[in-house]
């Protein structure tokens, strides 16, 4: 395939909004340039510079780290009100570029015109769709958790009404119909996960178009060729949370599963909790400081953390909890303990228990269970032989070049098909009525 | 001069001695004086006349009397005394047929400083003769003292004649002879009545109107002389109305029409009706009493004076009076001239009626609570009615001159909140439908509008129906008239067919029904012959445009076919149109835009579109369908043009979790809906899987129907006359089956339909389903027929 020129479309830039999804599609966007492959990035900031009348601002001198303004979007069906930003200014930056790749990292917060803008930019452009969670799916963060708390397994309008009262079956099935006739023009999708890929065969994608692909991890940050050394048999009692600290991301429980601990473990383990709360909701923040009360023998909580210092933080520990109470896709945190050479104590359920095999690279709780967890902790932290098996048994976490190289393939894959099939996609000929 | 007249007049006994008079003067021709005052005397600020003018009842067309500066009108003013002895006097040379000559004259003074010392007696025949005598006037009490001792048998007779004016003359009488006081006592008791109106109306309809006092007497007779007619006030047409002034409506002790005022209405001949004058006799208490009024025959006067007589009465008296002389008036000019006086006064009369009825003894309730106007065509009426069966004899409903009687028409249904009135104000009855419902078919808004309740005595009373000042846009009359029942009305069949339906049905006929001014708007390129026009109505939520737009995006098809967005809410037009530049860059679907400047309804959205389309076929679509997959609309035209004898096509629509939304329609019809036919949906909300082929139907819906447009055009179109929308698709379908197409439904074609995602919202729940169950009788009224003889 001749040199691709790859347009990379993010629904953030990870100097504005932290996430795995903006992370990832900036970094492949570098390993793409590293290559000399042209390669542009469009990123939706969250910040704008206010140039009245374009939406599109510039990152870098060169032109291909472009911020796009977006207006705010229709939250529920994902669609751009202000549709001239779409099929004048974005067309016009695609007539410029003329990228024969088109890489959507979401749509969200930048509406789904820009799927149909791209395919009708260029009916034979390869348009390439990531997805970071269940958004097309499930209009509750796209995390199918029922808002109600339980989990959810498949979508329909009657169900997701009962979740969103204010909103009629009908209007959620509208929304569906709405989404997958924008799905309907992407050749593929790349899953991080084979649990993500499976909820969306199931949703109607099809099969045919899914690939499943981690999204890696650029080597340097990850400390991959760092070989950690024989693991301190001292660490098997110190556990880290790392991340988004939030309800979703099950912070709470590692509180309560800490105050279920019996009094000697207790003692003898720490565990230290990293991150931001940046979207703290129902006063998550007061929630969490409260509850931290009598447990400071056991959990301290150690603020924010750079990305640079994340592989620090893991290899000080000798386990990284991941307590999720939704499906998870495919968390970067899991990825970086196995940089780290760490094993991992994860939920039961989606992603997580995809990328962390029980009892190979880490063990699994009951999703949601304090008591569960405060017993996988204590197993973790007295069972002899336990946690260097674990270490043992770590995959290598894929990495940035890995990942790249499989979606060049993938890009090229669907060109050839597709000039090998005759198959014009976009329209068809225009049949003849009487 | 007046040698021989010396006789006192007794009308009992016949003729006497008159008192010997001394004439002034007297002019005469033939040797003999017609016209002798026996007695003139100013007393007590009276004017007291007493004499006799020969003929004076039949002959005399008008005598006046001149006093001082006052000119009195004998004919008027005067109390007529039969003279027997002037007739007996003149026998020898004339034959008279009655003793109609005497006169008796008492009026109060208007110049008291100086009276005259003589009166001049004027007088013309009816012949042409006139004549002048002058007498003189003798003053002061005692010379009047004098002549009643010499009358007294006469002065009996006419103190037992003359009204309350004539207490001075009572007084004076009095004083001279205390003795005689209680010989007169009884005599002098009057009976109390005056004329007050005497007139002809139309050549032909005699109206006497006028008192009789019955405190504490019995009248016994009463009778009306006019020409040789005899006519009895007391037996024939009678309205002894409450005096003015009484308060009116209220419960009265005894049904019995209390005789204070009468006013009496007679047919009579032209023989009669050349006559001048009338009398009027009354025996009461054993006495009788004479009145004699000229009959006025102008007809402006006379039309006066019965506006006049109308005008004392209270409301219900003087409507009875009008309709009774309207029903005498024929069709001849003077009559209506009359019959048009009269509704002025009919409209005043009314005014002066209460605005509900409550009797108690007997019982008769009526109230209204809703007066809904119905075009030009009538009104509506709702409200209750409670009376003793027994009672009840008929309810009218009038307006002006036009009646109809309601008690037989109207229908009748409970009122809880009545029945618990009429407990707590102490009424026991056995009877549950106190409400009533009633469209009243009388056009004339320029009339009034009255009800008119007869109780079984013959006692008729009346209410007046108020319209309401401002006039309504049909839909709310609409709305008006269907909010009068629920579902649950135990004769809701006959509701409908006689009153509800028809009066919708005129209303929404007779809407205000502008010609849309129709903008519209292409959006990309056209096609030139286009196959097919798609026609999607939008109302309320036009965000359902873009999802279809989305969805024929990536449909090649649709180059081929006129898209056309008919806005039939002008709330939200401009928002809608602001969007379609822009939403056609995005989908790169044409389609045009079109407003018909204001709320169509429906049908004439879809009508509207059909006029302006270009396409060989029409496609009705709801902008809450959405295609499954590309290619439906092609399919859909495939199918059509394999069919022979083709109507309407459908096909299988499917809500949003799969199951059957539509598979075509039949007719049903269901007790609880009144056993009207109605639309039936088979398989609705079922699995859809099996369901194949293409199938004759009696029905599709309109939510997506394809038609060919000549086809559509033939038939007219939607009909318009069902309001806000339902069953003009059934209608459609069975107009085309009655000019022998056959309508189908092609399985093999599924499309979603969100139902009611894009309908009018029109609030509660009773307007809407009384709005349909009011469309689906309409429905019937034009194929409940057509419908039965078909079915199986």
């Amino acid at each position: 395939m001749s040199a691709p020129r790859v347009l990379i479309i993010a629904h953030g830039h990870p100097d504005f909004s932290i996430g795995g999804g903006e992370i990832a599609a900036h970094a492949q966007w570098r390993e793409l340039r590293r290559r000399g492959i042209d390669a542009m990035l469009v990123a939706r900031a969250s910040q704008s510079p206010r140039h009245v009348g374009a939406a599109f601002s510039l990152r870098s001198a060169d032109g291909m780290e472009v911020l796009f303004s977006a207006p705010p979007v229709d939250h529920f069906r994902h669609s751009q009100p202000h549709r001239r930003v779409v099929f004048e200014e974005f067309r016009a930056l695609l007539e410029r570029f003329a990228p024969t790749v088109i890489h959507f990292h979401h749509y969200v917060h930048l509406g789904l015109e820009m799927v149909r803008e791209a395919r009708k930019f260029a009916r034979d452009a390869v348009i390439v769709m990531t997805l970071h969670e269940f958004l097309a799916i499930c209009h509750a963060q796209g995390q199918m958790l029922k808002t109600n708390g339980l989990l959810c397994t498949k979508a329909a309008p009657l169900d997701c009404h009962a979740c969103f009262q204010e909103i009629t079956p009908q209007d959620f099935f509208m929304r569906e119909l709405f989404v997958k006739s924008f799905l309907t023009l992407v050749d593929r999708f790349v899953c991080p996960s084979r649990f993500l890929r499976d909820r969306y065969v199931e949703w109607g994608l099809p099969e045919t178009k899914m690939a499943v692909l981690e999204n890696g991890q650029p080597a340097a940050g990850m400390g991959i060729d760092d070989v950690p050394g024989q693991p301190d048999q001292a660490l098997r009692t110190r556990f880290v949370v790392l991340g988004q600290l939030s309800r979703l991301k099950g912070t709470p429980i590692v509180l309560d599963a800490a105050r279920l601990l019996p009094k000697p473990i207790r003692k003898s383990v720490s565990i230290e909790i990293h991150g931001s709360m940046q979207y703290d909701v129902d006063d998550f923040k007061g929630q969490f400081k409260q509850a931290l009360e009598g447990l400071h023998e056991t959990v301290s909580y150690c603020g924010p953390y750079r990305p640079t210092d994340v592989q620090s933080i893991i290899r000080r520990a000798g386990w990284v909890i991941q307590p999720s109470i939704w499906w998870e896709n495919s968390p970067l945190v899991i990825q970086e303990a196995f940089a780290g050479g760490r094993p991992v104590i994860c939920s039961n359920i989606g992603g997580m228990a995809e990328k962390v095999s029980h009892g190979v690279s880490g063990l699994h709780f009951r999703v949601g269970s304090a008591a569960d967890l405060a017993a996988r902790i204590e197993q973790a932290a007295t069972q002899p032989g336990l946690w260097e098996g674990l270490c043992a048994g770590l995959p290598k976490p894929p990495v940035i070049r890995d990942t790249v190289d499989a979606l060049l393939d993938l890009y090229g894959g669907v060109r050839d098909a597709a000039v090998s099939a005759a198959i014009p996609r976009g329209a068809s000929a225009v049949p003849e009525f009487p | 001069m007046n040698a021989g007249l010396s006789a006192v007049v007794d009308v009992e006994s016949g003729a006497r001695e008159l008192p010997v008079r001394t004439a002034v003067s007297a002019a005469s021709a033939g040797g003999f004086s017609p016209v002798q005052v026996d007695f003139a005397n100013v007393f007590r600020e009276h004017l007291f006349l007493f004499g006799w003018i020969l003929g004076l009842w039949k002959y005399v067309s008008s005598a006046t009397v001149r006093h001082g500066d006052s000119t009195l009108d004998l004919l008027q003013l005067a109390v007529l005394v039969p003279r027997a002895d002037v007739t007996k006097h003149f026998a020898a040379t004339l034959t008279l047929d009655n003793d109609d000559h005497g006169f008796c004259l008492l009026v109060p003074l208007t110049d008291v400083r100086e009276p005259a010392a003589s009166v001049t007696l004027s007088v013309i025949l009816t012949s042409g003769e006139a004549f002048d005598s002058h007498w003189s006037v003798v003053q002061g009490e005692s010379a009047l003292v004098e002549f009643f001792r010499q009358n007294q048998a006469s002065f009996k007779w006419l103190l037992a004649r003359l009204g309350p004016g004539a207490a001075p003359l009572r007084e004076v009488v009095a004083t001279a002879a205390p003795s005689a006081v209680e010989t007169l006592a009884a005599a002098m008791l009057p009976i109390e009545f005056d004329v007050s109106v005497c007139c002809l109306l139309g050549n032909h309809v005699l109206l006497v109107a006028g008192s009789m006092a019955d405190s504490d007497q019995r009248v016994t007779s009463a009778r009306i002389v006019v020409g040789s007619l005899s006519l009895d006030v007391l037996a024939g047409a009678v309205f002894a109305g409450r005096p003015v002034g009484a308060v009116n409506g209220t419960a009265s002790d005894a049904d019995r029409p209390a005789r204070h005022a009468f006013t009496c209405v007679f047919e009579i001949g032209a023989a009669a009706a050349a006559a001048d004058k009338v009398l009027l006799n009354v025996v009461a208490n054993g006495r009788q009493s004479d009145l004699r009024r000229p009959l006025v025959k102008d007809p402006m006067q006379a039309c006066g004076e019965l506006v006049d007589a109308v005008g004392a009465l209270d409301g219900d008296s003087a409507i009875a009076l009008i309709e009774r002389v309207v029903a005498l008036l024929d069709d001849s000019a003077p009559d209506q001239a009359v019959r048009e006086r009269l509704s002025v006064a009919h409209r005043r009369a009314a005014e002066r009626l209460p605005i509900s009825i409550e009797s108690v003894k007997p019982r008769i309730f009526l109230h209204l609570d809703g007066v809904i106007p119905i075009a030009e065509d009538g009104i509506f009426l709702q409200g209750w009615c409670n009376a003793e069966a027994s009672e009840l004899a008929s309810v009218v409903c009038h307006n002006g001159f036009t009646s109809l009687a309601i008690d037989r028409l109207w229908v009748r249904h409970p009122r809880v909140d009545v029945a618990e009135y009429l407990l707590k104000v102490g009424i026991n009855t056995s009877e549950t439908e106190h409400g009533y419902s009633c469209f009243i078919p009388l056009q004339n808004k320029q009339a009034p509008y009255l009800l008119a309740v007869t109780s079984a005595a013959g006692v008729v009373r009346r209410l007046r129906i108020q319209l309401p000042v401002a006039r309504s846009p049909a839909l709310q009359t609409v709305r008006e008239v269907l909010s009068v029942f629920t579902i649950q009305h135990r004769r809701l069949r006959e509701l409908l067919d006689r009153h509800v339906g028809p009066a919708v049905r005129v209303t929404w006929a007779k809407r205000d029904h502008a010609e849309p001014e129709v903008i519209s708007q292409h959006f990309g390129p056209q096609p030139s012959d286009p196959a097919l026009s798609i026609i999607v109505p939008l109302f309320g939520r036009h965000d359902l445009a873009e999802y279809q737009m989305a969805l024929f995006a990536d449909d090649p098809e649709f180059r081929n076919f006129e898209l056309i967005y008919f806005v039939d809410d002008p709330a939200i037009y401009d928002e809608f149109r602001f969007q379609c530049a822009d939403l056609y860059e995005i989908y790169r679907v044409s389609f045009t835009v079109a407003f018909g400047g204001f709320n169509l309804g429906f049908a004439g959205a879809n009508n509207c579109a059909a006029r302006m389309a270009r396409g060989r076929h029409l496609l009705l679509l709801n902008s809450d369908v959405f295609p499954k997959s590309p290619g439906w609309a092609g399919a859909m035209l495939k199918v059509y043009g394999e069919l022979d004898e083709p109507g309407v096509l459908g096909i299988k629509l499917l809500y949003e979790d799969g199951s059957v939304q539509h598979a075509g329609m039949s007719f049903r019809r269901h007790a609880s809906w009144s056993d009207l036919w109605i639309n039936h949906h088979p398989y609705k909300g079922q699995s859809a899987v099996g369901l194949t082929g293409v199938h004759e139907v009696d029905a599709v819906t309109a939510a997506c129907a394809l038609i060919d447009r000549d086809l559509y055009r033939r038939l007219g179109g939607l009909s318009e006359d069902y309001i806000i929308g339902d069953f003009e698709d059934s209608d459609l379908c069975l107009r085309a089956r009655s000019l022998g197409r056959r309508n189908r439904v092609s399985l093999d074609i599924e499309m979603y339909h969100l139902e009611r995602q894009s309908q009018n919202r029109i609030g509660d729940s009773q307007w809407r389903t009384n709005l349909s169950l009011y469309n689906c009788w309409e429905h019937q009224q034009r194929w409940g027929e057509f419908i039965a003889e078909r079915a199986s």
